[in-house]
C-alpha cells in the first residue's frame, strides 16, 4: 500500500530549545540529549504511527521541529 | 456537565456538548490586535480563512476578538472541535446546532437529531441549498487540527467546494489543514494568517503586559522578552504569569535571556511557583481532565472548595478558560494543560492512574458514560471500561457513530479484545458498516470471525452456527442475551425454521426490553409479526406489528430498523388497507437499503413482492424480486431466500441449456465494464459499488454464463449477444 515503514527503525528528532528530562515521558523510550540550544531525541520507533505520535507531542507543546531522520540500520 | 443528551437514557444521536458552540468569553486581559483584525475581511468571493500557527500563538484569542466585531455585522457560528469530531456524525451534529443557533431560519430537518441515521451525504446538499437562501454567514471552526480523520475532513472539503459565496468558513489550526488549499489560493478564495503574522510585536507585548496585566515593565525589559520568546504569545504570557510573583524583574529577565532552556521548560516552574500552593496542586492534578467543574475537581482531588479555587484561578490566569457564564465549567488551554501534565508526571507519577480512576467514578455517577470510558481507559481500568462499553456500544454505533466505538476498542491492548466476548461483540457490531465486510474467508482475524458471522452478513449457515456457539457463553443473565437470541432467531428465520425463529425472537423481545436493547426488541417484534403473516394469523400479526411500531417510535429507532415498517406495512395490507401499506413498506425498504444486510434487504423486498402480487401489481413485484435477487447474489449462503424468491415468480423461467442466460440489469452493467480495461476495484468506483459487490456480481456472471475467466465471460456474452 506504500503507507510507509511497518518495521521498526531508529529515528532521530531534533527540536529547538533545551528541554528538561521530565519531558521525556511524552516520548517514552527515546533518549533525550541537550546540546547547544536544541534537544535531540533518539531511539527505536516501532512504526509510523508511533513516529507521528511523537511529532504530535512536539506540536502540542508548540515546539519547533528542526529535523527528523531515520538512522542507518546497525545490522 | 456542559453537555446534554438529546433524550434521557439510551439515545442514538450523539450527546451535544453545548459549550463547544460557545465562542471564547471576552476577557479584559487580552489585547485587540488591530493590524490582524483589519486583515480578516470576509469579502465576496472569499471562501476560506485559515489561521494556521503552532500551539499558543494566539489563534483562538484573535478569532474571539474578531468574532465580537463580526457578530454585529452578520451571523457568526462558532464551534471548537475535539477529538470526538473525527466521527463525522459528531462533527455535523455540533456543526448543525452551531449554524442553527446563528441563523434560526435554517429548517427543522437540518437538526442534529436528523443525523441519527448518519446520512451526512444526504444532509450536506440540503444544507448548501439552504445556505444559499441566507445572506452572509461566518462559520468559525477552532482547533481544526483535532480533526485528523479523512472522513470528517472530506465533509468540510466538500462544503468549501459547494457552499455559496455568501458562506465564509474560518479555520484555526495548529497544522496545515488537510484541504485543497492550493486550488483556493490560486483562485484568490483563500486568506491565510500564519505563525509569523501572529508573533507579538514589542508594542503589542507592551500593551498586554503593561496596559492589560498592569505589570509596569520598562520598555527595556519588554524588548528582550519578546526577542527571547520570538513573539510567541504563549511564551510572552507565561513570562507575564511568572513575573507576577517576582520582585527582581530585571534579574528574572537576565536569567531568562541567558539560558538555552526552552521557553516552556524555563517558565513552567516559574508559573507554578507564582501561584499559591493549593492552586498549584489544583492545576497539576486537574490537568488529567478535559473539562473541569468544582464538583468534579473536588472528587478528583479528594478535597472541598474547588469551585472557589477555579473561580479565583480563572480571574488571574488566562490559560484557565471559562466555558459558561456561571463559572461552572472550565478547561485549560491545550498547551498549558500539556505542560501541567508533564509536571504532574514528573512530580507525582504514581498519582495519575488514581486521578483518572476518580474521574471515571465521578462521570459514571453523574451519567456521562462516554467521558467515564475515556478516563477508565486512561487509568488502565479495562474491566470497568469493558463494562461501560458493553452497555453503550450498540446505541452509539446504532446512531451512526461507529468511529467512536472503534476508537474505544483501539485503546485496549489487542489481546484483551480478543479474549473478551463482550468487546468482540462490539467489534462484530461494527463490521457490517465498515468497508471490510466479513465475506472473504480468512480476511479478518480468525478470532473475530465467529462473532462477526453472528451478524449473518450474507451467510445464514455459518451465522446460525456462530449464534449457537455464542449462546453457550451468553446465558440468560448475560447482557448480550438479547443479541444472541436475536441472532439465533434470525438464523432460524432465514433457514425457514419459523417455529424455532419465533421462539427465539420472543425471548429476544423479552431480554431486549429488560436490558433496554431497543434496536433488537423492535427488530424481533417486527420479525414475529412477519412470521404470523406467513402462518396466516392476522390478529397476532397486527398486534405484533403495532407493538413493534410503538416500541420503535418511543425509543427513536424507527429510522434505522427498516423491518419495522415492512412489518407494519404487511399488517396494514392484511387489515385491508393496501393503499396505506405501500408507502410504509417502501419507507422500510429504503431504510434497509441503507442499514440492512443483504439478507435483511432481500427479506424485506420479498415481503413487499408478496404483497404487490397479492394486490395484482405484478410489474412492481417483478422489480422488487429482481432487486432481491441481486441482494441474494451477494450472499455466500442465502438460506431459504432463493426458494422463497422462486415461489414468488409468476412462472419459472425455463432453464434450457442453449437459452440466453438471464442476467440482472446490474450484472449486465458489470459485464459491459468487464469488456474494458478497468479492474474490478475500478469498476466498483465507476458504478458506486463496493469491490466486494462487484466481485460477487462477477462470480454470478461467470456462473450464469458457464465461464471460468473474465476473457471467456466476455466472449460468451458476445456469443449470446448480451453485449
Amino acid at each position: 500500500m506504500g503507507s510507509g515503514a511497518v518495521k521498526s527503525a531508529t529515528y532521530r528528532l531534533a527540536v529547538r530549545g533545551e528541554l528538561d528530562e521530565r519531558f521525556a515521558y511524552l516520548f517514552n523510550g527515546l533518549d533525550m540529549e541537550r546540546t547547544r540550544g536544541r534537544t535531540v531525541l533518539t531511539g527505536q520507533v516501532i512504526d509510523q504511527a508511533q513516529l507521528h505520535g511523537f511529532i504530535e507531542r512536539i506540536e502540542e507543546l508548540g515546539l519547533e521541529l528542526i529535523s527528523v531522520e531515520q538512522l542507518e540500520e546497525e545490522s | 456537565m456542559a453537555s446534554r443528551t438529546a433524550r434521557a437514557g439510551q439515545t442514538a444521536s450523539p450527546p451535544l456538548v453545548v459549550t463547544k458552540l460557545d465562542p471564547p468569553a471576552a476577557r479584559e486581559q487580552t489585547v485587540a490586535r488591530e493590524r490582524l483584525l483589519e486583515r480578516l475581511q470576509p469579502g465576496p468571493g472569499l471562501k476560506l480563512i485559515v489561521v494556521a500557527a503552532p500551539a499558543g500563538s494566539g489563534k483562538t484569542t484573535l478569532l474571539g476578538k474578531w468574532r465580537e466585531g463580526e457578530a454585529g455585522v452578520r451571523p457568526v457560528a462558532w464551534l471548537t472541535l475535539e477529538k470526538e469530531d473525527n466521527d463525522p456524525v459528531v462533527l455535523w451534529a455540533h456543526a448543525l446546532e452551531a449554524l442553527r443557533n446563528a441563523c434560526p431560519g435554517l429548517s427543522e430537518t437540518l437538526s442534529p437529531e436528523s443525523l441519527d441515521e448518519g446520512r451526512i451525504d444526504l444532509m450536506l446538499p440540503q444544507l448548501v441549498n439552504e445556505l444559499s437562501e441566507h445572506g452572509d454567514i461566518v462559520f468559525i471552526l477552532d482547533d481544526f487540527d483535532r480533526v485528523s480523520s479523512g472522513a470528517s475532513r472530506d465533509t468540510i472539503a466538500w462544503l468549501i467546494e459547494h457552499a455559496p459565496s455568501t458562506f465564509h468558513l474560518v479555520l484555526a489550526s495548529r497544522n496545515e489543514p488537510g484541504l485543497p488549499l492550493g486550488a483556493l489560493r490560486a483562485r484568490g478564495e483563500l486568506l491565510e494568517v500564519r505563525a509569523d503574522d501572529l508573533r507579538f510585536t514589542a508594542d503589542e507585548a507592551e500593551e498586554l503586559l503593561n496596559e492589560r496585566l498592569e505589570l509596569g515593565l520598562a520598555r527595556a525589559d519588554i524588548e528582550p522578552l519578546v526577542e527571547r520568546t520570538e513573539g510567541w504569545a504563549a511564551g510572552v504570557y507565561l513570562a507575564a504569569l511568572s513575573l507576577e510573583g517576582v520582585e527582581d524583574r530585571g534579574g528574572f529577565a537576565r536569567e531568562f535571556g541567558g539560558t538555552n532552556r526552552h521557553v516552556i521548560d524555563f517558565l513552567v516552574d516559574e508559573v507554578l511557583d507564582a501561584h499559591r500552593p493549593e492552586l498549584r496542586t489544583l492545576m497539576l492534578r486537574s490537568s488529567v481532565l478535559e473539562r473541569l467543574s468544582g464538583s468534579l475537581c473536588d472528587a478528583v482531588l479528594e478535597q472541598d472548595g474547588s469551585r472557589e479555587q477555579l473561580a479565583d484561578l480563572s480571574r488571574s490566569n488566562l490559560f484557565l478558560i471559562p466555558l459558561d457564564d456561571q463559572n461552572e465549567w472550565f478547561r485549560f488551554h491545550r498547551l498549558f494543560a500539556q505542560l501541567l501534565r508533564v509536571e504532574l508526571e514528573h512530580r507525582e507519577p504514581e498519582l495519575v492512574p488514581a486521578l483518572h480512576r476518580r474521574a471515571y467514578a465521578w462521570h459514571v455517577d453523574h451519567g456521562f458514560p462516554e467521558q467515564a470510558i475515556d478516563h477508565a481507559l486512561e487509568a488502565g481500568a479495562f474491566a470497568e471500561a469493558t463494562e461501560l462499553i458493553s452497555t453503550a456500544w450498540d446505541q452509539v454505533a446504532g446512531g451512526g457513530r461507529q468511529a467512536t466505538v472503534a476508537a474505544w476498542l483501539g485503546r485496549f491492548p489487542p489481546e484483551l479484545v480478543r479474549e473478551s466476548p463482550r468487546l468482540l461483540l462490539a467489534q462484530a457490531g461494527l463490521a457490517p458498516s465498515s468497508d471490510s465486510r466479513p465475506d472473504e474467508p480468512g480476511s479478518s482475524d480468525a478470532g473475530l470471525d465467529t462473532l462477526r458471522a453472528g451478524f449473518q452478513w450474507g451467510d445464514v449457515g455459518s451465522g446460525y452456527e456462530a449464534a449457537l456457539r455464542a449462546a453457550e457463553f451468553q446465558g440468560p443473565g448475560s447482557p448480550f442475551r438479547a443479541a444472541v437470541c436475536w441472532s439465533l432467531a434470525l438464523g432460524g428465520y432465514n433457514r425457514g425454521d419459523l417455529a424455532t425463529a419465533d421462539h427465539w425472537f420472543a425471548e429476544a423481545v423479552e431480554a431486549g426490553e429488560r436490558d433496554e436493547r431497543w434496536l433488537i426488541a423492535a427488530s424481533a417484534l417486527a420479525h414475529r409479526s412477519l412470521i404470523a403473516w406467513e402462518n396466516s394469523q392476522p390478529a397476532e400479526q397486527t398486534r405484533l406489528a403495532e407493538q413493534a411500531r410503538g416500541l420503535a417510535h418511543n425509543h427513536d429507532v424507527d429510522r434505522v430498523k427498516g423491518e419495522v415498517d415492512v412489518a407494519v406495512g404487511a399488517s396494514l395490507a392484511t387489515g385491508g388497507r393496501p393503499d396505506e401499506a405501500l408507502p410504509v413498506m417502501a419507507r422500510g425498504i429504503s431504510v434497509l437499503r441503507k442499514f440492512g444486510s443483504p439478507l435483511d434487504l432481500a427479506n424485506g423486498l420479498l415481503c413487499e413482492a408478496r404483497f404487490l402480487r397479492a394486490v395484482g401489481r405484478d410489474d412492481a413485484a417483478a422489480s422488487a424480486i429482481e432487486e432481491a435477487e441481486q441482494a441474494i447474489e451477494t450472499c455466500r449462503d442465502p438460506g431459504v431466500l432463493p426458494e422463497r424468491l422462486e415461489a414468488l415468480r409468476p412462472t419459472r423461467p425455463s432453464r434450457r441449456r442453449d437459452a440466453t442466460p438471464e442476467l440482472t440489469e446490474r450484472e449486465r452493467a458489470v459485464l459491459r465494464m468487464l469488456n474494458g480495461p478497468l479492474s474490478e476495484r475500478e469498476i466498483g468506483r465507476e458504478l458506486f459499488l463496493s469491490h466486494n459487490t462487484i466481485h460477487s456480481h462477477t462470480k454470478s456472471i461467470y456462473r450464469k454464463l458457464g465461464a471460468s475467466s473474465r476473457r471467456e465471460a466476455v466472449k460468451l456474452a458476445r456469443t449470446h449477444a448480451i453485449i
